[in-house]
This record gives structure tokens, C-alpha cells and sequence, in this order.
């Protein structure tokens, strides 16, 4: 039997019980190969000391307490679709606020004006101004 | 399992029921610390997404169904926001290689006391777990470390039965060839 296809049984063989000739084949095959009992014994090793890793995992003291105190302080949860978009609308807004309220008190504090002009820095275009240009453009 | 059921501590804790939240988390804590801490390794980073991963079934309950068993939800949660963790990693490695720091936050140095006191060398499969590639490592933490079926290793990880055999297979050898490494580099003995 090719090697690859033992390693294939090894490996079938820890995730669970083989066919009675498998098992065979397989035991034969380690009775005459060092090479495969080593990494069955790597292999089985590994697996219990990954399950020993496991079941000893901990955060630690307090876990629950602090899970607990977090969600007290926990932001809103966004939501999904138009709520969201409304979410993040009331995010922004008050900072949107506040520059548009620091942009007016510089316009007004530089022109001592408030006019549409003096906030936008352009000048009034009527519809003549627009024409007369598209005949020249033309 | 002591207590009163998931499902009625969950059906409480939607009512508000702060208790019964709480019963939650500690039923799960260690399931979760398995599967982030074999992830992440120990330390303030994995306890922060642990943290973070009942912060996010405490906003999902309105919407969790149940169908899948709370601790699968929760182990899905833990490996989702592990890997997220993992991309920041990455990229605050990047960003520190750029700059000159380059410090690899991955690595664990392998503590022998620790090992003397379990009778194991688990520090060392920790430390080598840590530095095995994040698709391997995720199916070994699901297979072996919580003991998953190949079934359920592959829903959560929404990847098919075939993907976790032979990541399996591979994630196992590849962890072989990393402690064999270690072992020259730091003489096992040392930690028995």
C-alpha cells in the first residue's frame, strides 16, 4: 500500500474508527514503520494537548463583571438600511452643526456681512449674465 | 449544564433581565476564551474580543433564532472578530516594520515553569499555534482544541467538509514542523 495512502488512514484513524481491514492495514503498516508510529504519537499528542489547551482557557477574573460593565457603557447598535443611514446622519450632525456655525461668525467677523454673497464668494448671477455669455461662447 | 436552559435565560435577558445576561456569560466564557485565546494567544487582546464577542450577542438578541445552538453562534462570533483581530495585527506589524519598530506581536515566548506545572508541553503548542497560519490554525482551535465535528468545523467557518480535512491534515503537520523547530531553537528538556 502506497504511503500516502496509509498517512490518509493514520489520519482517518484519529478522527474516528476504521473498517476492520483498514485497521488492519494500518497496524501492520505500524508495526513495520518508526517513521509513522512517531507521527502517530506526534499527532495523538498534539490533539491532547490541544484539548488540554482548551478546556483550561480562561479570561481570567472578573470576565462577567467586566462583560456586564462594558454594556452599560456600550454605544447604540447600528442599525441596518434607512435607519443606518439615519444613524450615521445624527453621528455627523451636531460636529456639521458646529462648523457651519464657526464658518457663518468667520464670514460675518471678515465682510460684516451676511449675505448670500459675502457666504457663498460669489456674486448675484441673473439670467442675462448667463445668456450674454452663451452668445459670446457660441 | 446547571441552571435554567439557554433558552429561557435568553428569553429573560431580551426582557432586560441583566441576571440572566450575566448566567450567559458565564456559561459561555469558557467556550469563547478556547476558542479566542487559540486564536490570539492569552493576554489583554483576546480577554478585549472576548469581551466584545457577548457585547455583540447582547445586541443581537432581538435577532438570534436559536436554530444553531448558542455556544456554535457565539464560537462563530469568537472566530470572526479573532480574524479581524489578527488583519489589525498584521497591519500594525506592517506599519511597525515601515517605521522601525517591527515588533511581532505574535509570538509568545514558551514559559517552562508553566509547562513543569501542567505535566505538558502546552506552552510550547500555544507558542507554535500562534505561529501557524490563520486558516490553519482557525480549523485546528474548532477540531481539536473544542472538539467540533468536521461538520460543524465547516459550517462556522462557512468552508466545505472536504477544505477542513485537509486543512486539518496540513495545520497538523505544519504545527509538527514549528515545535520541531522551537525544539532547536530552545532545547525542549528545558521545559520537562
Amino acid at each position: 500500500m502506497k504511503k500516502q495512502a496509509i498517512h490518509r488512514l493514520l489520519r482517518q484513524s484519529l478522527e474516528g474508527p476504521l473498517a476492520p481491514g483498514d485497521h488492519l492495514r494500518l497496524e501492520k503498516a505500524l508495526a513495520r514503520d518508526p517513521a509513522l508510529q512517531a507521527l502517530r504519537a506526534d499527532l495523538l499528542a498534539q490533539r491532547d494537548t490541544l484539548r488540554a489547551i482548551g478546556t483550561s482557557a480562561t479570561f481570567g477574573p472578573f470576565f462577567a463583571a467586566k462583560v456586564m460593565r462594558r454594556l452599560q457603557s456600550v454605544p447604540e447598535a447600528i442599525p441596518e438600511g434607512w435607519e443606518a443611514l439615519m444613524f450615521a446622519f445624527r453621528r455627523v450632525s451636531l460636529p456639521a452643526l458646529v462648523m457651519v456655525l464657526l464658518a457663518a461668525i468667520l464670514v460675518l467677523s471678515s465682510e460684516s456681512s451676511f449675505t448670500w454673497d459675502a457666504l457663498t464668494g460669489l456674486e448675484a448671477i441673473s439670467a442675462a449674465d448667463v445668456w450674454s455669455d452663451v452668445t459670446v461662447t457660441l | 449544564m446547571h441552571g435554567p436552559p439557554d433558552h429561557q435565560l435568553l428569553a429573560k435577558a431580551r426582557e432586560g433581565d441583566q441576571q440572566a445576561f450575566r448566567l450567559l456569560v458565564e456559561r459561555y466564557e469558557g467556550r469563547v476564551a478556547a476558542t479566542v485565546i487559540g486564536m490570539l494567544g492569552p493576554g489583554e487582546e483576546a480577554e478585549d474580543v472576548g469581551q466584545e464577542v457577548f457585547v455583540r450577542l447582547f445586541r443581537a438578541l432581538d435577532k438570534f433564532r436559536e436554530e444553531s445552538g448558542l455556544g456554535t453562534y457565539l464560537t462563530r462570533i469568537a472566530i470572526n472578530l479573532s480574524l479581524t483581530a489578527l488583519q489589525k495585527r498584521k497591519r500594525r506589524a506592517w506599519v511597525g516594520r515601515l517605521t522601525g519598530g517591527g515588533r511581532d506581536e505574535g509570538w509568545q515566548v514558551p514559559d517552562p515553569a508553566e509547562d513543569e506545572a501542567h505535566g505538558d508541553n502546552r506552552e510550547w503548542v500555544q507558542a507554535g499555534l500562534q505561529r501557524l497560519d490563520s486558516r490553519f490554525r482557525a480549523v485546528l482551535v474548532l477540531r481539536l482544541m473544542e472538539g467540533y465535528s468536521t461538520k460543524e468545523t465547516a459550517q462556522i467557518l462557512n468552508i466545505r467538509e472536504g477544505t477542513v480535512l485537509s486543512r486539518l491534515a496540513r495545520g497538523q503537520d505544519k504545527l509538527r514542523e514549528i515545535l520541531k523547530k522551537l525544539e532547536e531553537t530552545v532545547p525542549l528538556a528545558q521545559s520537562k
